[in-house]
This record gives structure tokens, sequence and C-alpha cells, in this order.
């Protein structure tokens, strides 16, 4: 019956219909296409772990250089991390940004350029002997898993002895100059080391990079790798003025850890207190910046949902087209199916703003419940979801600022939430035009069925 | 009764003209009296029927029911007229699938404000008067041709309209059922039940006091 009606309300109109059928197979192209690139990006490139989706707070502790002891540094400092990373109250999470350089040089791709994504077709082949590294612990594994898609990532071991090299996981991009096991010279803080490749990271892979913006958390780490931060004072190398001063620049930039609490005000106490107490009892002050104001997990949901945003925009558009043309012939069905009641409440003497308001009541009694579980979950996600800096990015490649309507905008501080209220109103409006226009049709005299 | 008076009624087309179905058409209909309207398809019978129903006022003309001017009456003023001085007997019947036979005519009494017992009983009455006693719980979708139409003409005639309009009442009808309908209404008129009729029937028109055509959108008197 309900195929009947359906088939009655396409064959109406060939064009019209030939051009919805265009829009619907256009639309769910464009959905699988970018449901599928969604569904990959959000799963395979975020380094963050259960825990992590739990949500904490984020400190930063640093050096009180001023007032430290000369000469007793580099061991207080040890000493200093070794007692945080078996405290219980808080995990220590060591993430340090640095450079190795290395003794032969490695072609840099620059397909992958960002000049190349914003039109710069020009192919420029650079050489370079740098790489970005960034220092972990074990800690920071633990809580923002690498995802490797050759080799290995690091095992508790590569952060506890030296053993004559440093293990080192590299970007996707390293991938076509560099093989597993293969061994790099180069220098670390001037200090020459051997560096092995243990394994490459996922292409698209993004970790963070703990940015005082929250929405900058989360970036490509295509083009970086990573190093253990190994406890170098139990590999006994002895003394000598190159490795002491090696020591001296890798404690001192590189032991400036975060550590993570429970998103309480007492744990933050407790922590807090805890840091200072092992500060003085080591003679190493140190002292926190202000505590990450966020919880983790808001920067995970957002720089995913940042990273997609033209996509998702994408999503919702050809969503709404499909759904623009599916409830129209719906509309257009549930006339035909209810035209003879429609007809029969005319003849009655039902005048036609009762008709249309039974249409719009019937209606209703399904949109204020739905309006109400739209709204609960709308609102619930707005909180978690919502980027102004993503999409101001985007506001700034579309040049929307140039947009006459765009002050008015700005000014009406249109929350998304509204916005997707109003998409459901529209759908809501549209599911209902074609049964008022032919009620309506009825009594203007116009053709009609009735 | 009801009087037209130069009515004019014209359709846009998609080319942009305007082609006219209703060509200064005028029609009386005297008391007691019932009228059947012939013409081709196409010819405005339907147009005719909804301007006298009042379903549609945008027209030129004149139109009284009862001396009273219809076509300036506001859409509730005109739906309380249907609900109260006219009945409606269509070629499709136009009952409600969803709801049983009594429901289907009680409906039609539903603005009167009678208690249950009272609609119960004129129900009853009335399905005994158009060969259906018994019926009342009976669904749309259990009877046949000739059964639905006689309840769409109980629910016309169960609130005692001024005025029945019947549309092709016996367009879907097979012969037989078509014959038995067509006593009914011959009985519905000796009761007092006044018609107008549109129908491409010659044996419907003939029960009719006066026949009329419809041509060129204008009404012919044929008998």
């Amino acid at each position: 019956m309900f195929f009947k009606e359906l088939w009655l309300a396409i064959r109406r109109n060939f064009t019209l219909n030939l051009l919805a059928a265009c829009l619907v197979f256009f639309s769910l192209i464009l959905m699988f296409v970018t449901f599928f690139y969604i569904d990959s990006n959000r799963i395979g490139s975020i380094s963050a772990g259960d825990e992590v989706a739990e949500g904490a707070q984020m400190a930063l502790l640093v050096q009180d250089r001023e007032n430290s002891h000369v000469g007793d540094e580099v061991e207080g400092l040890r000493r200093m991390y070794e007692l945080m990373t078996v405290a219980e109250e808080f995990d220590t999470l060591m993430f340090r940004s640095d450079k190795i350089e290395l003794g032969s040089s490695f072609v840099r791709n620059p397909y992958l350029s960002a000049a190349y994504l914003f039109g710069d077709t020009e192919m420029v082949w650079e050489l370079d002997t740098e790489i970005v590294v960034r220092a972990i612990n074990f800690g920071f594994l633990e809580h923002f898993p690498l995802n490797v898609s050759q080799g290995r990532t690091f095992e508790e071991r590569d952060f506890e002895n030296y053993s004559g090299y440093i293990p080192i996981i590299l970007g996707s991009q390293f991938m076509p100059f560099y093989e597993i096991g293969e061994r790099l010279d180069g220098t670390f803080y001037n200090y020459p080391f051997q560096f092995e490749v243990i394994g490459f990271l996922e292409a698209g892979h993004s970790g963070p990079d703990f940015n005082w913006s929250p929405d900058d958390w989360f970036y490509s780490m295509d083009e970086i790798g990573f190093i253990p931060f190994i406890n170098f004072s139990q590999d006994g190398r002895g003394s000598s003025p190159q490795w002491e001063s090696f020591l001296s620049h890798y404690y001192f930039h590189l032991m400036q850890p975060w550590i993570r609490f429970e998103d309480t005000r007492e744990a933050l106490d407790i922590s807090f207190n805890l840091i200072a107490s092992l500060s003085d009892y080591v003679g190493m002050p140190m002292f926190f910046t202000e505590t990450h104001p966020i919880l983790i997990r808001n920067a995970v949901t957002r720089n995913t949902i940042a990273m997609n945003l033209e996509a998702i925009t994408t999503f919702m558009v050809a969503a709404f087209l499909l759904i623009s043309v599916v409830l129209y012939y719906f509309s257009k069905v549930k006339y035909l199916r209810k035209q003879g009641i429609y007809r029969s409440l005319s003849l009655l003497g039902v005048s036609k703003y009762k008709q249309v308001g039974l249409i719009l009541l019937e209606n209703a009694v399904f949109l204020v419940p739905t309006i109400i579980l739209v709204l609960y979950y709308l609102i619930y996600w707005s909180n978690l979801i919502v980027s102004w800096s993503a999409i101001s990015d985007l506001f700034d490649k579309w040049e929307v600022i140039d947009w006459v309507l765009f002050d008015p905008m700005v000014n009406m501080a249109f929350p998304i939430l509204w916005q997707l209220m109003i998409v459901g109103l529209a759908f809501y409006v549209i599911q209902n035009i074609y049964p008022i226009w032919k009620i309506l049709s009825v009594y203007r005299g116009g053709k009609s069925d009735a | 009764m009801l009087e037209l008076n130069g009515i004019v009624k014209g359709f846009s087309t998609n080319g942009g003209n305007v082609r006219t179905v209703l060509e200064e058409l005028s029609l009386t209909v005297g008391a007691k009296e019932s009228v059947a309207i012939v013409g081709r398809s196409g010819s405005g019978k339907s147009t005719l029927l909804k301007i006298i129903s009042g379903m549609d006022n945008d027209f030129l003309g004149e139109y009284l029911f009862n001396k009273e001017e219809m076509r300036r009456k506001s859409s509730d003023k005109r739906a309380r007229f249907r609900r109260e001085k006219l009945g409606f007997i269509t070629q499709r019947f136009d009952l409600l699938d969803d709801r049983n036979v009594y429901e289907n005519i009680a409906i039609a009494l539903s603005h009167l404000g009678l208690p249950k017992s009272e609609k119960k009983q004129k129900v009853a009455e009335i399905l005994g008067y158009v060969g259906l006693h018994g019926y009342e719980k009976k669904f749309i979708g259990q009877l046949s041709g000739g059964e639905m139409q006689r309840v769409s003409i109980a629910r016309a005639i169960i609130k005692k309209p001024a005025l029945i309009i019947a549309d092709e009442p016996t367009g879907s009808l097979d012969e037989e059922t078509r014959d038995d309908i067509l006593s009914l209404f011959k009985q519905m008129m000796e009761d007092g039940h006044q018609f107008i009729i549109v129908t491409h029937d010659k044996d419907v028109s003939k029960i009719c006091d006066r026949i009329l055509k419809l041509y060129r959108g204008t009404l012919i008197n044929v008998s």
C-alpha cells in the first residue's frame, strides 16, 4: 500500500523525480565517502587511551632555577623525577620537544606540506638534517599510546636503560627514507648518539601538544619522531665534561613534566602539596603553572571534531539533502494515504484551519518529545563538541567575514545547538507543506482531488 | 432556496492564461425541488459543487442560500454552513477507513452536542432506513461498495440537512447495487429530502425534478 502510493507520487512529474533521484544518489555518495573518512580519522588517529577519556586535570611542573642549588641541579632533577614517577597521587607525564641533528641528510617529501595543501603545486625537494622529536616517558605512553603501522612501540625497558643506542619511532613521512632496525648517527644536545628506528607511526596519527589552548592540543605527528626519556645516570659512562654538559642540558630542558590528577579540588591540593614536599626534600625548587582548566576528554572530542569539521559539514549537507527529498516524498505519500480523510472532513464541515491544525497537532505529538530529547542531547553534546576556534579557521578559509550577513550573525551569536534546532524545524515544515498546501488548494478552488 | 446569479469562475493555466470554467452561470433551486446536473468531464460540474457547498468562494457573482449571501462569509462560517445545512454523497464514499460504521455516521452529529444514547438511537434508526440494520460495529473495509454508499447516505441524511449534494453517487457501483441505491434515493425524495445530483447516469438524472446540462460554462435546461 505504501509503495503503491509512493509510486503514484513519483510518477506524477518525471523531470522533478529524476532530479530528486539524482539528489538522493549524490547525497548517498557524499554521505558514504565522508562517513568513512570521519570514521577512519576518528578511530585511527587520536593518541588517547581509555583513561584519558575519563577526564582529568593537567598541570605543568617548571624548575625554579633561580633558587636551585648550583652544582646539584642534575642530581636533584633526576631524584625528583624518580620520586614523582612512583607517587600514586598523580601520574607523571614527560613530554618535551627538541631536535636531533643527523649526520646525513634526508629528503623531506613536499607533497604533504602545508604549502601543497593550500594550492602550491610547485614541487620543492628540500634536504634536511634535523628531526623534531618528543621525549616521552612511560607514563605518557600509558595515557597517550602511539599507534605504529610498522615495527613496535616503546616498551618499559626502553625507558629504563641505555643500551648503546636510543630507540626512535618516526612519523609516517619518514617511511620512504628509513627502515626498521636502521641505525642513524646523530647528536642530541651536542652529544653523539646512535638512534635505532624501531617503528613508524600510522599516517595521520595525531597526538597531544599540551598547548594552553585546548583546541590545538592534538596535531598530526607525521613529521616528528619520539624518543624515550632515559635515566642516563645509571648507564655507567662515568663523567666527562662533554657528558656532564649533555646531562645538564638534558635534564634542564626535558625534566619539565606534566602531572595528571583527578578532576577534584582535593586531588589538586594533595598533588600540589606532595610536589612541594618532594622538591623541598631533593633541594630542587619547582613550581606549578596554573592547572589546566579543561577536561582532556573535551580536548580529544573537540580536536576530533575540528579535524573533521569540513567532512562533517559535507556529511550534514548531504544528509540534509537526502532527508529533504525523502521528507518531500513522505509528505506526498502521507497526503495520498490521508486524502480521503481530509476530503471527508471538508465535506463534514471541518474548516481548513481546523484541518491544518489537526495535521500540526498530529505531528506535534511526535515532535514535542523529540524536541525535548534532542534538546537534552544537544545541550549535553554541544558543551563537548562545539569548537569555535575550528569554526573560525573555516570562516577564514571561506572568507566569511566578507559576507553581508556575517556581522548580524555574529551579533546574534547563533550557537550550533539552535542552528540544528532550526534544521530540525525545517524538516518538520517540509514534511507538512504538501498536505497543508493540498488542503488549502481545495478551498482555493484550484485543481485538487477533492 | 438556492440562487446563483452570474457566476464566473476561472483557473490560471500553465501558460499564464485564464481558462474560464463557469461563464455567467445562473441557477435557482426552489424548495422541495431536486435537480440533476449533467455534463462532460471537465465541464465544471465539480467546480460548481464546490461553490454550492461553500468550499470555494473565489468567484464572481452572487450566491444566496435561503436568501443569505454565501460568498462573503468567512471560512469558518462556510464550514458551519456545510456542517448544518448540507449532506454529501460522493462517488468514492469518503468514509473514514479507520473507524467503524457507527463512528462514521455519528461524526455528522458531533456539532449538535447530543447525549451518547440519543446518538446511538439516531444512528440505529438511520441504518435501518438505509437497509443496514445492525452494521454499527463493522469497519469500512468489511463492507461492499453498495454498503459503503449506504453508510455514506446515512451519514449525509442523519442530521436532516436542507440539501443533499450527490457527486456521481452511483459511479462506482455495479448495476444491481445502483438500482438499489436509486430506489433509496426515490424513497428519500418522497420523504422530503432535496437533492442536487451531478451525474453521467441518465437513470439517476431521471429521478430528479429537473435536469440541467452544464455546457460551455452555463446551465441549459434539458428536461
